[in-house]
């Protein structure tokens, strides 16, 4: 569904990515994990438009999109959850939610609100609230509703369990769980990897830009020799923003 | 207290103008981080136009009135185009010099080919006339302004507040690659806050041009 070869992506003379090449099928979920730093959120973020690649190509059914401006990847059907939330602070629920569906027709974009908030009850009694006096827990479920506004079939998320508590943590676990059972296929990246394989059917360890290991959720569970990435780096900082 | 309201007046009628004007400002501040010192030069633009068709042709206020309207919207677009696409997501100073290059321009196109000196023309008939009420001199184009202004505003709000226009303007002013990623289009809503910037100078040229001549 998802295909991406020898993707290759610069912030001027830094290699973030270095050739990454993967395959995200139909209905999967995929996990991308690695240390701070390996270029988890540079690859998602090339993937979804906001950054050009260097080299490579990416491939949405089959189709060539490498390029593309994010309004054409999110007509094509894919949807980032991006680092950090990234909600407008100063706007309420609602409007967040309106403009996630910025690409739809107005009527679809009103079914979609209707359909976010019995997704999402917490975001019901909060729909003229602004988004920056939201809690940790229902501003990344306002981030994850947003993105869904134009019924993605690929969605991207980019440490969606970050500064979560426990509970809420298993919440987005249980989500990205329910979103596959819909039909939707997932790239995620998680800090927290145990947890994401756990729920992954296969992942990626990404290490200084380039793919590391592969393989299917369980075995890379078993894997001593990725330890490292599994717990080292798991401090919940994280690099800085480079768009903040 | 009669002085008091008449300053107030006054004071209104002369300072709608520059809000319009400063309202422009902000909004193309919102979505580019640019202070665009060539935003006044939408009137002077205005301005010829109107004394183009006004003085040169004869044609009455009125028929000019939408002409002064568009001129501001289309070179607003139009320097957005030629100019500061390019300079977008430059640094301040970048996009500050630029605008200053803009304004300069305009200004010498104008010195070279009109001349520098200083033009006027007949201003409508109606806006020299006064209004008394008890002690108070009200100028009719005081009224005409401050309410045009009260009415642009309202319909200012409501874009922003209410249209997806708006919902977009303000997403891009709060986090511009974030509004990308919800798929506004970069283009596209500069492009919009072009217009609405120039559609504000434009009204704003129209009440300026009537009361200066
Ligand atoms: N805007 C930027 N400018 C320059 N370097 C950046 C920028 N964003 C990220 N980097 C660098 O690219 C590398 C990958 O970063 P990132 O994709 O954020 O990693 P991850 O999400 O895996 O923590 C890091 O070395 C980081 O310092
Ligand atoms: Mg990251």
């Amino acid at each position: 569904m998802l295909e991406v070869s020898g993707l290759t992506t610069r912030y001027g003379a830094i290699s973030a990515l270095r050739g990454v090449s993967l395959s995200v099928g139909a209905n999967e979920v995929v996990g991308l994990i690695g240390p701070n730093g390996a270029g988890k959120t540079t690859l998602l973020n090339t993937v979804a438009g906001l950054l050009r690649p260097a080299e490579g190509e990416v491939l949405l059914d089959a189709r060539p999109v490498t390029g593309y401006s994010p309004d054409r990847m999110l007509r094509a059907g894919l949807a980032l959850v991006p680092e950090h939330r990234r909600l407008f602070a100063q706007m309420t629920v609602v409007e967040n939610l309106r403009i996630g569906g910025v690409t739809v027709s107005a009527d679809e974009r009103s079914e979609r609100l209707d359909e976010m908030v019995e997704l999402f009850p917490v975001l019901k009694d909060k729909r003229s609230t602004a988004a920056g006096y939201l809690s940790g827990g229902e501003a990344q479920q306002l981030a994850i509703a947003r993105a869904l506004m134009s019924s993605p079939r690929v969605v991207l998320m980019d440490e969606p369990s970050l500064g979560l508590a426990p509970v809420l943590v298993d919440f987005v676990f249980e989500l990205i769980d329910r979103l596959r059972a819909e039909g939707r296929t997932m790239l995620v990246v998680e800090q927290n990897a145990t947890r994401l394989l756990e729920v992954a059917d296969r992942a990626y360890v990404l290490r200084t830009g380039e793919v590391a290991a592969e393989g299917p959720a369980s075995e890379l569970l078993a894997r001593e020799d990725l330890f490292d990435t599994f717990v080292g780096v798991s401090d919940g900082s994280d690099t800085p923003d480079p768009q903040a | 207290m009669i002085d008091v309201l008449q300053s107030l007046i006054d004071g209104l009628g002369r300072g709608s103008i520059y809000a319009l004007l400063a309202l422009g400002i902000a909004v193309i501040f919102g979505v580019m981080h640019m202070v665009n010192f060539a935003h006044g030069e939408l009137i002077t633009v205005s301005a010829y136009v109107a004394f183009a068709v006004v003085v040169t042709a004869g044609w009455g206020w009125w028929a000019a009135v939408p002409l002064i309207f568009g001129a501001a919207v289309g070179t607003s677009v139009a320097v957005e185009f030629v100019a500061f696409r390019w300079v977008r997501g430059s640094s301040d100073f970048t996009m500050l010099l630029t605008s200053f290059a803009v304004h300069f321009l305009v200004q010498a196109i104008f010195v070279m080919t009109m001349g520098a000196s200083v033009r006027s023309f007949p201003r409508p008939e109606w806006a020299d006339r006064v209004w008394s009420v008890g002690d108070l001199n009200i100028q009719v184009i005081d009224v005409a302004v401050i309410g045009a202004t009260a009415a642009t505003l309202a319909v200012t709000v409501y874009l922003l507040q209410r249209t997806m226009f708006g919902i977009s303007l303000r997403a891009a002013a709060e986090d511009f690659d974030a509004a990308r990623l919800m798929g506004v289009r970069s283009n596209k809503v500069i492009r919009q806050a072009f217009i609405l910037a120039g559609a504000l100078a434009g009204i704003a040229a129209i009440f300026f041009l009537m009361r200066t001549g």
